[in-house]
Parts: C-alpha cells; structure tokens; sequence
C-alpha cells in the first residue's frame, strides 16, 4: 500500500483502530445499502426533506 | 459614550448604515479590544491593522457618498485561517503551510467583502482544523476568554475567543465535526453550522470535503442571520452547493415559537453521556421557550454509534488522501495527535469509505423519521459535560486513555450532524459551575435554518447569557 512507514507498534494500534470502523460500516451497510444506492443520493434527500415553507 | 464594540453587529451596521457611527470608530474600538485581549486568548495569528482601517476608511466616504453595499458595510469581522485570501499567507493553523500564501480567495471572504465587511486579520485554530479544543502547538493554544485556564473549543478557537471578548463582531469558522458549534458553545457565542451545500467552501483550506460545513460565530442570532443570507448560496466553484434560494433569514425572525413543536434530547448514554448539570441547563431552555408557546417534548435520537464510526471512515480516509504527501515528506511538521488521527485513514478500503458515503442518506432519512417525526426542530446539548481545562485535554503533553477520552467525547453530539447535514445552531443558555459558558444546540429539517433563527432569536429576547461580556 502506499503510506508513510510505521513501527509494528503503531501498526498494532492501527490495526486495532480500522477494524472497529471497517466492521461497524460492513455492519451498516450490511443492514441498509442495496445495489443502487450512489453516494449522490444523500444531496437529493437533502433537497427532498427541505420543509415546502423554509422557516415557517 | 458607547464603545461601539460593545454593540452586536446588526446594531452596528444599523447605525453605520444611518450615519449615527463610522467604520473607522468601530474599527478602532475593536483594535483597542484586542490590545487589551490578545494576550489573554491568542485569538490573533495575523492583525491587518492597517489595512483594516484603510478598508474602514474607504467605507466611510462610500456611506458618505450615499453607497452602502450591503448588511455588512462598515463593520469589523475577522475569520479562522483556513480561509483563502489572494496573495495573504494562510496557515491553516499549521507548521507545513506557515509561509504559504494563497492562490485566489475564497468565495466567503468575496462576499463579505461584497456586502462591506472590514477584514481585521487572520484567527487561530486547531492544526488543519484537527481538533476539538482550540490546542495548537505551532502557534500556541487559543484560550478562553472567561477563564483562560480553560479551554476555546476548536476547531474554530480564535473565532471563539475573539467574538466572545468584542474583539470583533463576527467570524466565519468551519465545521467538520463541530468545529463552530463547539467553540461557539465553550465561548459563549452563537454559532451555525448550515446545510450541507447551503455555503461554498471554495477557498477554504479542508478538513474533509464530504462533511466541511462554512459558518459564522456572532454574538447574537440576528447578527449570525445577517451574516449567513450574506455568504450562502450557490457557488459554481463548488459543485457540492445548492442552486435553492437564500431566504431572508432576519424576515422572520422575530415571528416567536408559539406552536412550533420542539423535541428535547438529553442523552444518558451512548458516545456522549449528559453531565446532569448541562442537563440542567437545557432543561432550563427548554422551559423557557415553553413559556414562549413552544409544545416541547421529549425527542427519541437514533443510536449514533454507526453514524459517527462512518463520518470517522470519512475523516480519516479523505485526510489521508490530501496529507498523504506532507505526511511521508515531512511527519515532523505535524502535531502528534494531528497526524495520528488521520494515519488510520491510509488502511481504510475504498469500498468502507465508499459505503460510509452511500450510508450518509440512509442515515438522514432515519434520523427525520426516528427524530423529527411531528417535531419543528430538536433540542440538546452542545457539549455534554462542565468545559475542561486546556492542561486537562492536552494530548500533546499527555495522551493517556482518560484525556483521549475526554477530547473524543467533545464531539459526541456535534459530530452526527456533519455526517446528517442538516442545520445546527449553538446559542449560549448558562455557566457551569465553574463559570464557563454552555451551549444549547438546536437541529432542524434540511436547509431549515430560518426557523432555527427563530427559535434561537425568541431564546435569546427571554434570556441574557448572550449579553454577558467577559472582564
């Protein structure tokens, strides 16, 4: 991979790091994501929860 | 006599506006604020006194020639150093771009100058906008105004110091994950964190391009309604902004919450348990707009666990992206806790930080069905606990579990709406028990910010925490 260059020790700690974030996005995503969601989707759902009268 | 740094910025440039103060009054009085302050707080990388006074001076023949350009005109601001202004140095709080000068200035910077801003100079901040404290170790730590023991909050640190202590009238700071609300909140100021797409963030250095939010600190709700109509809107330099109309936030400002339906959030667990005395306070707010004729009720929030581990996936693999270079050239360069916070990102798969991405919509419309199902807006707090120390929270002197812990949870209620997008403002509503100041944080519907105007403007004419000044 390119990066910088680690000791083992922080290597550890990195490990240990990613593997709470990786799985607890697997998991998410395991539970919500289908085949045709698209990153774009979440500018359209802002548009889309926009109250009809902006601060009424 | 009124010292005219005393006034919020709507009263300011109300009265420059009809001639009864000058730019250069106004501007000299916020230079004798930060002769007495700057050395208390640190809120100033760069001063432009000259320039400032030369920018008042103009101001004034043009208001004396009839020409007023706009809600600003006259009246003294200066921003966070990651904004872009051509030919000037822009540090970003940090050692690697310490002699750096910009390329071109921000679309912000252009429009404040459009509406008759004076530019004072440049502020301090967290390294690269990394960090919820307002620690920076290159040009020493911003520190608060109300007890200079304790910490500004970051990442926008000097916008929160120096709008506290009438330095200035308003700042822009930024927010990644609570970089305005936090500051605003510790500093007792007002603070907004827009939409997601409502300002441009062209020109301003980045913490991360998928959840960078542009604000302004103000010491009033008007004063940050002014402000924001002044910068938001669709900016063709950044293709992540809305082509929707910009309302006239002050319009209806004063139109009270009578009605409105507020839910009230005060989380016991999860990332960020609530230390009862800033439950407290909220409480207290919360009551208070219910004898304005707000239905206040009890408000459910989604389990942020998920959501705040993918804005973290986000973070880190964005900021390993863009430092990736300076990180294997010059590691030295870098505050310890900066680099490491982002060192994680270079181990991410591109397919998590991609999901993180796909899971933001998913994430939204859970939250308005889970959350804001038959309520206006959402109330909580801030920050959850009493404003630590700056010797408490440094991570640089001491990064042991329990201070890492400490600073981590600084973002435990800020950092889900970055991800979400959606608006959230910070308005002053106590003390703690040490005399720092508490923050109230409202969240509302996408591209709702008028009403979080409202509610906060009917706050704020109940309650004096935001005319409070620090000696």
């Amino acid at each position: 991979m390119d990066h910088p260059k680690f000791d083992d020790k922080r290597l550890a700690e990195i490990k240990a790091e990613v593997e709470v974030l990786n799985a607890s996005v697997a998991k998410a995503a395991k539970e919500r994501l289908t085949f045709d969601d698209e990153p774009a989707t979440f500018a359209s759902v802002m548009e889309r929860e926009a109250p009809k009268e902006i601060g009424k | 006599m009124t010292d005219l740094a005393l006034l919020s910025l709507s009263e300011l440039a109300d009265a420059i506006a009809a001639r009864k103060a000058t730019s250069l009054a106004a501007t000299g009085a916020c230079l004798a604020r930060i002769e007495a302050w700057q050395k208390r707080t640190n809120a100033f990388l760069r001063l432009e006194k000259d320039n400032a006074l030369a920018q008042a001076r103009v101001l004034d023949a043009e208001i004396a020639a009839g020409k007023r350009r706009g809600p600003l005109h006259g009246v003294p601001m200066a921003h966070k150093d990651l904004y872009y202004r051509k030919g000037e140095i822009s540090t970003a709080g940090s050692a690697i771009r310490r002699e750096w000068r910009a390329p071109f200035t921000a679309t912000v910077l252009e429009r404040l100058d459009a509406a008759g801003a004076v530019d004072l100079g440049f502020l301090n901040m967290a390294e690269f906008a990394a960090g919820p404290t307002g620690h920076n170790v290159h040009f020493g730590h911003c520190r608060n105004p109300w007890d200079q023991t304790r910490v500004t909050g970051g990442s926008s640190s000097g916008s929160g110091a120096a709008v506290a202590a009438r330095m200035i009238h308003g700042s822009l700071g930024s927010d990644t994950g609570g970089s305005i609300r936090l500051p605003a909140s510790a500093c007792g100021v007002v603070g907004m964190k827009a939409t997601y797409g409502r300002v441009s963030r062209y020109g301003a250095a980045a913490r991360s391009w998928s959840l960078d939010h542009v604000g302004p600190l103000t010491r009033t709700v008007r004063d940050n309604a002014r402000i924001l109509k002044a910068i938001a809107g669709h900016d063709f330099n950044d293709s992540t902004t809305s082509e929707r109309a910009v309302p006239d936030y002050e319009a209806g400002i004063a139109d009270g919450v009578a009605g409105l339906k507020i839910g009230l959030a005060l989380p016991k667990d999860g990332l960020a348990p609530l230390d009862p005395e800033i439950g407290t306070a909220v409480q207290a707010a919360a009551d208070a707009l219910g004898k304005l004729g707000a239905k206040i009720s009890p408000a459910t929030l989604p389990d942020f666990t998920a959501l705040y581990r993918s804005a973290e996936v986000i973070v880190k693999a964005e900021a390993a992206a863009m430092h990736r270079l300076w990180m294997e050239a010059t590691p030295e360069l870098y505050a310890n806790q900066v680099r490491t916070r982002a060192e994680a990102g270079f181990f991410i798969p591109a397919t998590h930080y991609i999901d993180a991405l796909r899971l933001r919509a998913k994430f939204v419309a859970e939250f308005l069905e889970t959350s804001m199902t038959g309520v206006d807006a959402v109330i909580l707090p801030a920050i959850p606990f009493p404003l630590p120390t700056i010797e408490e929270t440094d991570t640089e002197k001491s990064g042991g579990p329990a201070t890492l812990a400490m600073v981590s949870r600084f973002t435990g209620l800020t950092r889900p709406f970055n991800t979400l997008g959606v608006p959230a403002l910070s308005v002053p509503c106590g003390f703690d028990r040490n005399g720092a100041p508490i923050g109230l944080q409202l969240i509302g519907r996408p591209f709702d910010e008028g009403l979080l105007y409202r509610i906060g403007h009917a706050y704020q004419g109940t309650t004096g925490f935001h005319e409070k000044v620090p000696v």
